[in-house]
């Protein structure tokens, strides 16, 4: 196992395309941060930013290290060599799982030096500690995980590079331009409670409060019911975008993102023990 | 004699249809093991199943070899066409758990005639260097045997010789054992030392290269200025044959000049050509489809 991580981790380093993915993703970080700030003033609002790139980004790369590992044949040699299926295909999950989390330190390195560049230290809410900082990039993480999994998954299934990606580049498209807007109008409205507000000099006052959802508003809550699931099933995570100042929300995405990923994983597995390699 | 693997019992199934049933093989170490049949006949199934690519609903693989020195060929080789010569066979030493010494890969490419083109990129490479790469990275880590499927389908004449030359230093330097599949009888005739002839999914001969020739038939064609007094000369020396042409016998014994000629020359008859035949691969080839097709 350890011999054929240590190949396909070989194999993503000598790849020029992944590299290429990388410094593209690190632009558009950089040119997508510059962008939006007019319309942000502090290191958390671009927090949010990039998930979209980073889904595009993962979408594109994944099936074409996949299902090149499957037209080459090299599958083939591993098998023959000894190895079962199942480390083949852990060997290759891990792999692009870390092509992934490699665009995201992209995305980290590019992200964090221009926005403390732009803002300084300052940070925007004062309800989000540090530590609540990491915990949004780790659902990040775990999202770009899932992304990864799931893409895995449709590249065994499908085999063919060009149908993969159209697939799962349209899906992203289509989740971003479709799917969010619908949960963004049905979300229930944000009830501040235990409001205080605290001069801390002449121009400054530090606002503190509890956000909790208007559990009184049912319009749509049915329809939100059904988007939800869809979300937490398929790509969680996307209301960071909106709720990442709600920790509650965050911990709930990093608990579904782990769920999907397993099962995604396991249905990736699956298909890849029936497939016959040519 | 001591075998690299054998087969017993293999059955394989898709749908309802019978691929292979009961196949049984028996491969010596050291031989050059030409496993016959035309397309259809079951060979890369057999071969896919002894190698693990596939599942048999029954039967047994033995490999009297270390499963890290196997390698193989099934259908076409596996390489990263982004990869070098030199890092193909590089991978190969990763997945195979061994160190990496350019050394030691060099001197395989050279066994390969690959030296010139261990910095060419796979996806550039024509499709006999194609093979030999894959033959190469079959032959990381003092590999004992090597499984070739269809080894020179789609080969020009030149690229045929180069693998045929290859495959007959390694098994005689070496002493590497092969399984080789094809449908070219004439170039398997030219390395196997053992043949396996599968029709239908059943093994229905197994036949050494010593047993060809021991139990082959020697026939021996004779043009003459006048048949008839040959054939009569054939009667006295009790020898069986056949008139084809008012000139052309044929003797279903091996005859020479010497013994022929003094015979002939005391009743005035003119010799004009003789050839011993040694009955081929190719006939006991057809004599056994002829058969199982009568069947």
């Amino acid at each position: 196992m350890g011999n054929l991580l240590k190949n396909d981790l070989c194999r993503l380093v000598k790849n020029k395309l992944y590299w290429g993915v990388v410094i593209v993703f690190a632009f558009m970080t950089f040119y997508t941060s510059f962008q939006a700030r007019k319309q942000c003033d502090s290191v958390d609002d671009l927090l949010g930013a990039m998930l979209f790139y980073l889904e595009i980004a993962v979408s594109a790369f994944v099936p074409l290290f996949v299902v090149s590992e499957y037209k080459s044949g090299v599958v083939k040699n591993k098998i023959i060599a000894g190895f079962s299926r199942l480390q083949i295909y852990v060997s290759l999950l891990i792999t692009s799982v870390v092509s992934a989390l490699g665009i995201l330190v992209a995305w980290v390195i590019a992200y964090y030096p221009y926005a403390l560049a732009l803002y300084g230290t300052k940070f925007g809410y004062d309800h989000i500690t540090n530590a609540d900082r990491w915990e949004v990039i780790l659902a990040k993480a775990c999202l770009v995980v899932v992304c990864a999994t799931f893409a895995v998954l449709v590249s065994t299934v499908i085999s063919r590079k060009s149908v993969t990606i159209v697939i799962l580049v349209v899906g992203t498209l289509f989740y971003y331009t479709f799917f969010l807007p619908n949960i963004l109008m049905t979300r229930k409205d944000l009830v501040l409670e235990d409001v205080s507000v605290e001069q801390m000099d002449e121009s400054t006052y530090a606002v503190t409060y509890t956000a909790t959802e208007d559990e009184e508003e049912v319009d749509n809550s049915h329809k939100r019911k059904v988007l939800e699931t869809v979300d937490n099933v398929m790509f969680c995570g996307h209301e960071m975008l909106i709720d990442y100042y709600n920790m509650e929300k965050v911990h709930e995405y990093i608990l579904w993102d782990s769920v999907a990923a397993v099962v995604y994983a396991g249905f990736g597995l699956v298909v890849f023990k029936l497939k016959d390699f040519k | 004699m001591e075998y690299a693997l054998k087969t017993t019992g293999i059955t394989k199934k898709f749908g309802r249809q019978k691929v292979l049933s009961g196949v049984d093989i028996n491969v010596p170490k050291g031989a050059v093991y030409g496993l016959i049949g035309k397309n259809g006949a079951g060979k890369t199934t057999l071969l896919r199943i002894i190698t693990g690519l596939t599942s048999s609903a029954s039967g047994e693989v033995k490999m009297n070899t270390p499963h890290q020195k196997v390698s193989a060929i099934i259908e076409a080789p596996g390489y990263y066409d982004e990869f070098t010569v030199m890092d193909n066979m590089k991978s190969q030493c990763r997945i195979r758990g061994i160190d990496i010494d350019e050394g030691k890969l060099s001197e395989i490419l050279a066994m390969v005639n690959l030296t010139e083109a261990k910095n060419k990129k796979a996806s550039k490479l024509s499709l006999g260097m194609k093979q030999r790469l894959g033959l190469a990275m079959a032959l990381v880590g003092d590999t004992e045997l090597v499984i070739l499927d269809e080894p020179l389908n789609g080969l020009d004449p030149q690229g045929i010789i180069d693998i045929r030359n290859i495959i007959l230093n390694l098994n005689k330097e070496k002493g590497i054992t092969f399984i080789i599949s094809s449908h070219l009888l004439g170039e398997l005739s030219k390395v196997a030392t053992v043949y396996s002839f599968l029709n239908n999914g059943v093994i229905v001969k197994e036949i050494s290269q010593e047993e060809v020739k021991s139990s082959g038939k020697v026939t021996t064609s004779i043009s003459v200025s006048d048949v008839k007094k040959l054939a009569i000369i054939f009667d006295e020396m009790n020898v069986e044959y056949t008139v084809e042409t008012p000139t052309q016998i044929t003797a279903y014994k091996e005859l020479s000049i010497e013994e022929l000629l003094p015979k002939m020359q005391a009743v005035d008859v003119q010799l004009h050509e003789l050839s011993v035949n040694q009955e081929s691969i190719e006939s006991i080839y057809t004599n056994i489809m002829n058969d199982g097709a009568g069947k």
